[in-house]
């Protein structure tokens, strides 16, 4: 009994040491600063001069700032393109890459990674460059079979210049989502390969039937992160297009960090962090009552094998 | 196993204790120097910097305690310094810190390089932590506010102080016809105009870069007077299958101080009305935007889009790309700076040359060229709650920057336009400069031009003016093109700068 108790004892301590520097750590840097923002969101501030309490003003501005609605349209945009593209791309390509007994298969797994650990500031030119309408990659290959886009500025056209920052943020994270999906597929046991194929399951039905199930829990967890990513990546936004053409690209975070920090690119402009910090606590409520409803419609049946 | 869980114990431990120590602050880490100079701020504060007359050898053996410019040699001084790695590079502070310390060994320099060194002083600002914010950083954008609010340090009394290498010669004397009221700035708490940026990085314009070789062998007009003899050049261009004009898409700010700003107000001063639109303008008045010579600026803009003068890609374009049209023979003109040289080095053809002309707006000859210089909206400012010591020392530093081997360095390195005429008698010095700089420098010595900064007296405050700033320079591209009516885009602009100005 009393040993009991002295393991308790000991579990507990052991908990608090590597627990409460992880936890001071949350307070320090997410809950501190979200509920400083919170704050910041009642105020007119630019940072430098007193900051003026205004109540509620902020979120009554913004109930009617066309630019918020906007961004938050291209947001929701975004998400519903790249979110499933890039699951589905990621999953496709660990299925492959597990499935197959190639010696350079380690290879292939680095090589799809690489993407993720590039600069996003590397990416951006890269893939303007790519969609440049002189000398980019995208026309030079188009022209092999029709010379309908010669010449075509990708992004400076309003009407596909979202759809041609939406690429290059899928590039970038199917890599890292393929690695998550490896790891949640190798430990899948073979047994259960090996019934499906005696039962004469083909390669798409064992994907479906059997790997896409086992690794729910993991699709969802990556979904997450991806939904998170759609509506707080902004960088890649600001490098490519800085929200042009004529605000065909800007998103809420980009518009968000341009009321912030003020439009650097555009000159002399002011910062409005009392505004800005209202956008910013819009869409942290936006993030959670979207992760809220992915709680709530996802089966919460666990899968065991 | 006691061992083992012992071991676990002591390494989660170490690992929660090197997490903390890691975020502890500057203050417990032994920078002594700083928090001396810190406690003791008024002690040595500068005597009379305008009567330095020594050279460096003899700055560092006057004998004393102290320098020839007042400031004490054994008291420990810590700068710190924030810098912009842009266009020009950071050549210049390699010369200027390199000859700083071998005269000053007391003062230390602790140097933060950075493309976007705004956002790490937004942050700093924001911290409100004077210990921890830079002595001297670049600053741009938001010069006005900080201006406004006090925090910055004024510098004019640097135009007083005479070169390091020049003993008996003040700065002020040898600068350039206009540099010195060109760095004035309104807007301060007093009421009065002080200097804020004082330009010792050099003296950069905007304005319309182009291959000399390639217009030279077309026969297209390099020096056009006026509106209408800059529409012919255009014409000409075009007829000969090049587009005439290109200007980065993605950042406005290009257009802003090579076209936008300059010209508005070359139209106001050929309409005589030259003072009221500054006014207007300074204090974000009711027809900041709608006025009659903003528009008329963007309807000429738009009518360079009509007859297709424009590039029809420039809306996706980065600078970088923009420029690179230019050097590919396949635009006539980009918008940039006199550091595109520097910029653009590694890319530059055989047989390339640089031309560099500001577009004429008005229609006759009479009135002044109006030319946006970037030095004086963008540049080295020092933080005006720092301890008096490292603002005269962080004075010192700008000071140095004007010595002839550092200007020459900057030239060398980065292609950088001099801040002292004397620099253009210097043969050899003028040889080092970039050709970039080099065309602009001498076109605005041929021409009679005017330098406009973007200067303003007060702000409005409030989200509608992000909102009308937003339009703004959203619009750009659609006005450009004309594909937007400039007069739409300036009213709705104005009627939320007005919604800012009654304080909505």
């Amino acid at each position: 009994m009393r040993k009991g108790k002295k393991l308790e004892k000991r579990k507990l301590g052991f908990l608090l040491v590597t627990l409460v520097p992880a936890f001071v750590f949350y307070i320090i840097f997410t809950l501190y600063p979200n509920l400083m923002s919170a704050y910041y969101s009642l105020l007119e501030w630019n940072g430098i001069a007193d900051p003026k309490f205004i109540g509620l003003k902020n979120f009554i501005t913004l109930l009617t700032d066309d630019f918020v609605w906007r961004g938050l349209l291209h947001n929701l945009l975004i998400m519903i393109v790249t979110v499933p593209i890039t699951i589905l791309l990621a999953l496709l390509l660990a299925f492959a890459l597990t499935n197959t007994r190639f010696r350079e298969n380690k290879f292939y797994q680095a090589l799809f990674y690489m993407p993720n650990i590039m600069p996003i500031l590397v990416v951006a030119l890269l893939w303007s460059f790519i969609y440049d309408g002189d000398m980019g990659l995208l026309n030079g290959l188009l022209h092999l079979v029709t010379d309908n886009f010669s010449g075509k500025y990708w992004l400076a056209d309003k009407s596909t210049a979202l759809i041609c920052i939406m690429i290059p943020m899928i590039w970038c994270n199917v890599g890292f989502h393929m690695i998550i999906y490896i790891n949640a597929i190798t430990a899948i046991p073979d047994s259960l390969y090996e019934v499906a194929t005696l039962e004469g399951a083909t390669m798409r039905q064992k994907m479906w039937h059997v790997t896409v199930p086992l690794i729910r829990e993991t699709l969802i967890t990556s979904a997450t992160f991806l939904i998170l990513n759609a509506f707080g990546n902004f960088e890649i936004v600001m490098l490519m297009t800085n929200g042009g053409p004529g605000g065909a690209t800007n998103t809420l975070s980009l518009y968000m960090y341009h009321l912030a920090f003020g439009g650097k690119n555009e000159g002399i402009t002011s910062h409005m962090y009392g505004y800005s910090s209202a956008v910013g606590i819009v869409l942290t409520i936006l993030l959670i009552i979207i992760r809220f409803l992915m709680e709530k419609f996802s089966s919460r049946e666990a899968v065991q094998y | 196993m006691k061992m083992k869980k012992l071991a676990c114990m002591l390494l989660a431990l170490t690992m929660a204790v090197g997490l903390f120590t890691g975020c502890g602050s500057e203050k417990d880490s032994g920078d002594t120097g700083k928090q001396d100079s810190q406690n003791d701020s008024s002690q040595d504060a500068p005597k009379d910097n305008t009567g330095d007359t020594n050279t460096p050898e003899e700055s560092q053996n006057s004998g004393d305690d102290t320098y020839p410019n007042g400031l004490s040699k054994t008291e420990p001084v810590v700068l710190k310094l924030g810098i912009a790695d842009q266009g020009n590079g950071t050549a210049q502070f390699d010369a200027a810190l390199k000859l700083f310390q071998s005269m000053y060994p007391n003062v230390e320099i602790e140097t933060t390089i950075s493309a976007d060194i705004e956002t790490i002083v937004d942050t700093k600002i924001n911290a409100g932590d004077d210990d921890d914010m830079f002595d001297l950083f670049w600053s741009y954008s938001r010069n006005p506010e900080l201006i406004a609010a006090g925090a910055l340090e004024p510098c004019e009394d640097i135009w007083d102080y005479e070169f390091n290498d020049t003993p008996g010669t003040k700065i002020r004397d040898l600068a350039p016809a206009g540099l010195v009221d060109a760095t004035y700035y309104p807007g301060w708490p007093d009421g009065k105009e002080h200097v804020a940026i004082f330009p010792a990085m050099g003296t950069n314009y905007y304005g319309f870069f182009y291959n000399k070789a390639l217009f030279e062998e077309k026969g297209w007009n390099q020096d056009p007077q006026t509106w209408q003899e800059f529409l012919d050049l255009c014409a000409a261009i075009k007829k000969d299958d090049v587009v005439p004009l290109i200007s980065t898409g993605v950042y406005s700010y290009y257009l802003t101080y090579s076209l936008v700003l300059p010209k508005s107000f070359e139209l106001a001063h050929e309409a005589g009305d030259i003072d009221a639109f500054t006014e207007s303008f300074q204090n974000y008045g009711n027809d900041f935007y709608n006025n009659t010579y903003l528009t008329e600026t963007w309807n000429k803009i738009g009518e360079l889009g009509k007859l297709g003068y424009w590039h029809t890609g420039l809306a996706g374009m980065n600078h970088t790309q923009a420029q690179m049209q230019v050097l590919q023979g396949k635009a006539a003109m980009v918008a940039s700076g006199t550091w595109i040289g520097n910029e653009m080095a590694d890319s530059i053809p055989e047989g390339f040359e640089w031309g560099y002309m500001m577009i004429p707006f008005r229609e006759t000859k009479d009135t002044p060229i109006y030319i946006g210089p970037a030095f004086a909206n963008a540049g080295l400012v020092i933080w005006a709650n720092k301890p008096e010591t490292n603002k005269a020392w962080c004075k010192e530093f700008l000071r140095l920057m004007c010595d002839m081997s550092v200007q020459e360095g900057a030239a060398e390195g980065g292609g950088i336009p001099y801040i002292r005429t004397d620099f253009a008698d210097n043969a050899e010095g003028m040889g080092l400069l970039h050709e970039s700089a080099r065309v602009s420098l001498r076109y605005i010595a041929d021409h009679e031009c005017i330098s406009l900064a973007e200067k303003y007296k007060s702000i409005p405050s409030g989200a509608s003016l992000a909102q009308a700033q937003q339009n703004y320079s959203e619009n750009y591209v659609g006005m450009m093109m004309n594909e937007v009516n400039p007069e739409t885009v300036l009213t709705e602009c104005q009627a939320l700068l007005d919604k800012a100005r009654e304080g909505n």
